[in-house]
């Protein structure tokens, strides 16, 4: 759809207007005119059905310009915000702004008067929202049980409700040339550094596509690293955690019809903790946290580990381990590599399965797959009952990664390790892991190095990485000043 | 940007392009939980050696089932050298023998007396499968039929002779293992050592006493007793436990059994002049262990006298017997003398390096032993 | 405190780089000179030599803050002796980048990988060490700073649980010695502690001014691998005692395969210690190399890209693959040490000796 452009700043004659708009929709059979007369003012308001509230165009515009008629004194041009018993009216000269608000829900009102015409906007949005639920995909334990929803407006209420502070900003942009759609950043002044809030802004208006559709789209198209698999951006859908990211200093970016709202920068420490670990005291917290960070390592190098002991190292298994081992492995078909990528592609089928079913269908094909496929496997001796244990280990550790993103990505940098140590064993474990390493040294998430804490080295920060030290009453971070 | 891509894609490739060279799957393995090492001495073939290979399919599994064979196998073959041997045993075995897993090593009496047995563990020390933690064992027995008596409570012989030594604490007759490490060591300080000694007692394995070997000339020298076992533990400060028995004919009591609680011995060797002499001092705390002098009163102060100086005895005694088997019999410093005098007469020992052998004989052994009684159990019998 | 912060990660680039195959063929070669048990004393010697040449290599450097070797060298001496200067110590970073994966592979080859050719190991390893080059001196620095917490919980670890083999006896006597045969010890224990001289290239990434701060940089560094080598040292002698050290090819390694725990989950370690090893090998090549691709674009100016980082990694690949054997492998480090002293005192002290007479006559 091409935008036209207006000739002047005044809006054209009322009828050419009219006719802008309509040439501008199409004829769209949503797109209504309702003409009244005020005194001596003609008077059109234009709106789009569906999402305009008919109710309170009924009671916030009509009925007051109708009583003012009524009253049979004169009505000025200029006077016509004044009738309106609406707390926000706005005179709109821009023919842009125009259709912009038109696709908003707000319903236009043009007055004319001889040659002078105005237009005002007069916010009259009927949202179609659910209520803002838990996120389904980020379920916690303790703590608020909200989430973000489609609606923008509802999600900058629910960040405002849970930050009440008068520091935080947000700040709105507009993305795409054929399907616009509101990007409003959030931040807490003060608290965030300028350089940070300032790449925001310049990585957002380089943002040059036809159209958004969501958050998920949105957070690609931020990146700088276009082949990594780790994530730049968070992208989440709970309230408390953007909270507490821009109380950390961060940025967060909401979209408009989108639950998904980015936080950035974001380091790896980020995407291991859960809001929970802070809810609970401070030494379960910790071993909870030093769990997640376990359970990330495991699923990265299980599988590896334990091909390369099999069919390289086999001095380093413990003896009795290593007899009953070639045991159970005894009469198996494949060498343990293709053993270990057959089941790592089952596992995978049967997660992508159980996703995209609906939920009692999905929990029934991952019993099917768990306990049919699995036990048949091993007993018809397909496959070694190790290798489903260390397979289905993983699978579960990958599981209790909090952050679904950092889980995509391991098990990414899982095949690429297990591949490895297929080929040169330990050794080449420990290569493929250089490499990891090294490429997730070099990532940066706007201008924040991944691996924040650890490389380089922030010994006071430590202090909430591996655990989570207690909180001191009293002490104020002061972020922005580091 | 896309320079980082390329190398990824570089290293990549060359992981694809190297085969796995060293891939092997586990159950393609021959597992050798212990090897025995004979002579034979004939035309063809000089020393024979027996590799014990794990038979995964005979394990028998948690859930049941038959367990026909047995769990292990044992392949003897003969060769010239070890490692012809072991490669031999191709032609029988289609599973390449791994030797990650060792758990013993056993030797048998006839190959260390015709060979040293530096040269024998040459192959051994030098490839890396074999850990320096195998212990070494010496038997009278014939090597194929001690690695072949059904152990008893372990899956495999192997395991259950290494095992053996795990009651070090409860017997003065069990000694330490030897393992690899500790002989190379030996080896290379060029000191007399002992082996510990394993023999067939109705079809079981059994941890004998423990064969001596010069540091002359690498081979077997003699012969020590269980009892006389007992003695080198004392003096090599390594009596974890263990008990005392004080026989009747000793003192004028009926016998008394005293558990040793803990146990220390010092070394140290004094020059006079230019004339070494070795004052070995043990000092032990043991408890009233058995008792058959029903009369005795141990609430009485003064009780535990007359056996701690029968107990010292005995102790002193059987040290004396083993210092003089050493220095008489033998003229081997099988006892870690030397190592006392290196670090604390490091001069004397620069100077008769050399000679020690025949200056360990001469040299005065005095030995001290203390006993500190601490108790008499949980109640006292009258 | 902004000094602290600044200096923490050029210790951590120091010691990450210093650690590298001494770790495991240094109490051999010592065995073999000094040859009683308390040779670790000579570590200690070689350790103050060491930081003596630090400070030597300092007081040049310090004198032309924010520039590398590579800059100030045809400065300082005229244009191509400079340069050939610089290319010295670029053969040196070769050569013994070049020797300490060479050693390393024959490691991997003898416990790990028996049957995998040597270029493959080699290969591999380089190849990944290219792509840690290319991505610049700041990440390199952040990538050591990242494993240096995993080594030293590895070697720490490996010291807890080696700490029950020890037999007192093998570390007797302490005191009574041949001080001439320690100090003899010092002329080999000093080569395990380069490294140090890698502050002339640091010296292009953040100034050395300070004495203060410098001689803090380089006492913690060189004090902390000091402190590592003695542990190990007196870990290896033991545990494996000074007779057999001498003739224990990589006795480090046979040391933490003596660590058996039985009945644990893991009854074996030598994996935690091969582990540390490589990594600390892969940072010590790192740096080298660095300095070595730095050094040829600085030498023939261009900027640092993707053909001469391969230039170099080939040149480093196949210098690696020079010795035949093991034996050969040994040997040239001879030639390694003559150059090194070239390198590390050679080059600075001359630089030193031009750059104070040009400034008297001046």
């Amino acid at each position: 759809m091409r935008i036209r452009r207006s000739n002047s700043n005044k809006p054209n004659p009322q009828s050419a207007v009219e006719d802008q708009i309509k040439l501008a929709f199409h004829d769209s059979i949503d797109l209504q005119f309702k003409k009244l007369k005020v005194a001596s003012l003609d008077i059109t308001l234009v709106f789009l059905k569906d999402i305009s509230d008919p109710m309170t165009i009924q009671k916030a515009i009509i009925s007051p310009l109708l009583s003012a008629s009524e009253g049979g004194g004169p009505v000025q041009i200029d006077g016509i915000p004044e009738l309106l018993p609406i707390a926000s009216i706005e005179e709109v000269t821009d023919f842009n702004l125009i259709t912009a608000h038109l696709m908003d829900g707000f319903t236009i009102i043009i007055v004319k008067h001889g040659h002078i015409q105005n237009a005002y906007v007069v916010d009259t949005t009927k949202f179609i929202k659910r209520t803002p639920d838990e996120p389904v995909n980020e379920p916690t334990i303790s703590g608020s049980r909200d989430g973000f929803i489609e609606c923008i407006q509802d999600n900058k209420a629910l960040l405002r409700m849970h930050l009440k502070s008068k520091d935080l900003i947000f700040e709105k942009f507009t993305i795409g040339t054929d399907v616009i759609t509101y990007i409003y950043v959030a931040y807490l002044k003060g608290r965030t550094k300028e350089t940070l809030v300032q790449e925001v802004r310049d990585r957002i208006s380089s943002v040059k596509v036809d159209y958004v559709t969501d958050g998920g789209i949105l957070e690609q198209l931020l990146e700088r690293n276009k082949f990594s698999v780790f994530p730049e951006l968070t992208a989440t859908q709970h309230p408390t955690k953007v909270a507490n990211a821009l109380l950390e200093g961060r940025v967060s970016i909401l979209t408009d019809g989108s639950p998904t709202t980015l936080i950035a920068p974001t380091t790896l420490n980020m995407l291991l903790q859960t809001p929970d670990d802070y809810y609970f005291k401070w030494i379960p917290a910790s071993l909870i946290r030093l769990l997640s960070y376990i359970t990330a390592l495991i699923s990265v190098l299980l599988p590896a580990t334990y091909i390369s002991l099999v069919s390289f190292q086999h001095g380093l298994i413990p003896t009795s381990l290593a007899v009953s081992l070639s045991k159970t492995r005894e009469g198996v078909p494949f060498p343990s590599v293709i053993e270990a990528f057959l089941m790592e592609f089952t596992i995978e089928i049967l997660r992508e399965a159980g996703v995209r079913l609906p939920k009692p269908i999905g929990s029934t094909v991952s019993i099917v797959g768990a306990i049919v496929i699995g036990e048949t496997a091993v007993s018809s001796g397909i496959v070694s009952p190790m290798m489903v244990m260390v397979i289905s280990f993983t699978a579960i550790c990958s599981f209790a990664i909090p952050n679904y993103q950092l889980s995509l990505a391991l098990r990414t940098i899982r095949f690429f390790i297990l591949f490895s140590a297929a080929m040169l064993g330990i050794y080449g474990m420990l290569i493929a892991i250089f490499i990891v390493t090294t490429h997730l040294v070099k990532l940066r998430s706007f201008s924040t190095p991944f691996l924040e804490p650890f490389a380089p080295i922030n010994l006071k920060q430590w202090k909430d990485s591996f655990v989570r030290l207690y909180f001191r009453a009293g002490a104020k971070e002061d972020k922005a000043n580091e | 940007m896309k320079r980082p891509i390329l190398l990824i894609l570089l290293s990549s490739l060359l992981l694809i392009l190297s085969a796995c060279w060293d891939s092997d799957e586990i159950e393609d393995l021959g597992i050798i939980m212990a090897i025995g090492l004979d002579y034979v001495d004939e035309q063809s073939a000089r020393y024979s050696m027996t590799n014990q290979y794990v038979v995964p399919n005979n394990i028998p599994s948690t859930q049941g089932g038959g367990n026909q064979g047995s769990p292990f196998q044992n392949l003897t073959l003969d060769g010239n050298n070890f490692f012809e041997i072991i490669r031999k045993n191709s032609l029988e075995s289609d599973r390449p023998p791994n030797y990650t897993h060792l758990k013993s090593m056993v030797v048998s009496e006839k190959l260390i007396e015709h060979e040293p047995i530096n040269k024998i563990i040459s192959f051994f020390l030098r490839d890396h499968e074999f850990r320096r933690t195998v212990p070494v064992f010496i038997t009278k027995e014939n090597v194929a039929t001690i690695l072949s008596v059904k152990p008893t409570k372990e899956m495999f012989p192997a395991v259950q002779i290494k095992e053996l030594t795990q009651n070090i604490d409860r017997s003065l007759n069990v000694q330490d293992n030897l393992n690899f490490g500790d002989l190379s060591k030996h080896l290379s300080d060029r000191s007399s050592f002992v082996i510990p000694e394993i023999s067939i007692n109705q079809d079981r394995i059994h941890l004998a006493g423990a064969g001596i070997i010069s540091n002359k000339d690498n081979k077997i020298a003699g012969w020590l007793t269980p009892e006389e076992v007992g003695g080198l533990k004392w003096i090599k400060d390594t009596v974890r436990g263990g008990l005392v028995t004080i026989d009747p004919e000793q003192s004028s009591e009926d016998q008394i059994v005293l558990e040793i609680n803990k146990s220390q011995t010092k070394i140290e060797p004094v020059l006079k002049g230019d004339q070494l002499s070795i004052i070995l001092s043990v000092n032990a705390s043991l408890r009233l262990g058995e008792d058959w002098n029903i009369e005795r009163n141990v609430f009485k102060p003064g009780w535990d006298k007359e056996l701690k100086k029968n107990g010292e005895e005995i102790v002193k005694e059987s040290i004396e017997n083993v210092v003089s088997l050493a220095q008489e019999e033998f003229g081997l410093d099988f006892l870690e003398f030397s190592t006392w005098v290196r670090i604390k007469q490091p001069e004397y020992w620069k100077k008769h390096e050399k000679e020690w052998n025949s200056e360990f004989s001469k040299v005065p052994v005095i030995v001290n032993v203390d006993f500190t009684l601490t108790g008499y159990g949980t109640q006292d019998i009258n | 405190m902004n000094e602290k912060q600044s200096s923490l990660p050029i210790i951590i680039f120091l010691i990450s780089t210093i650690i590298g195959v001494g770790i495991v063929t240094l109490p051999r070669q010592t065995a073999l000179i000094v040859g009683q048990p308390n040779m670790w004393v000579s570590v200690i010697f070689g350790a103050i030599i060491a930081f003596l040449n630090a400070l030597l290599i300092f007081m040049l450097i310090k004198r032309y803050p924010k520039q590398t070797l590579f800059d100030f060298a045809p400065e300082v001496i005229g244009k191509w002796i400079g340069k050939l200067f610089s290319l010295v110590f670029v053969a040196y970073a070769i050569s013994i980048s070049a020797f300490i994966i060479r050693t390393m592979s024959e490691i991997v080859n003898y416990y790990l990988l028996d049957r995998t050719p040597k270029v493959v190991v080699l290969a591999v390893l380089i190849l990944s060490c290219m792509y840690l080059v290319s991505c610049g001196l700041t990440n390199i620095v952040m990538f050591f700073q990242l494993y240096f917490p995993i080594i030293l919980a590895m070697f720490f670890l490996l010291t807890i649980l080696s700490i029950k083999s020890i037999e007192p006896t093998n570390l007797r006597p302490i005191f009574v010695n041949d001080g001439f045969a320690l100090l003899k010890g010092t002329n080999t224990t000093f080569f395990s502690f380069v490294g140090y001289e890698l502050i002339m290239v640091l010296s292009g990434y953040q100034s050395f001014t300070k004495w203060r701060s410098m001689t803090k940089i380089l006492g913690i560094s060189l004090g902390a691998v000091c402190i590592i080598y003695v542990l190990f040292f007196i870990l290896n002698i033991g545990i494996l005692s000074i007779g057999e050290l001498k003739v224990i090819t990589f006795p480090t390694i046979e040391m933490a395969k003596t660590i058996e725990y039985q009945g644990f989950f893991f009854e074996r370690f030598e994996l935690l210690f091969l582990f540390g090893w490589i990594i600390t090998i892969f940072t010590t090549l790192t740096a080298y190399y660095y300095s070595a691709l730095l050094g040829i674009c600085k030498t023939i100016n261009c900027k640092r890209n993707i053909f001469v980082n391969i230039f170099v990694g080939a040149l480093i690949l196949s210098l690696s693959l020079v010795p035949t054997g093991i034996t050969e492998l040994f040997s040239s480090s001879t030639y390694l040490n003559n150059l090194s002293y070239a390198a590390l005192i050679g080059v600075p002290f001359i630089l030193l000796v031009v750059s104070v007479t040009k400034e008297k006559f001046q």
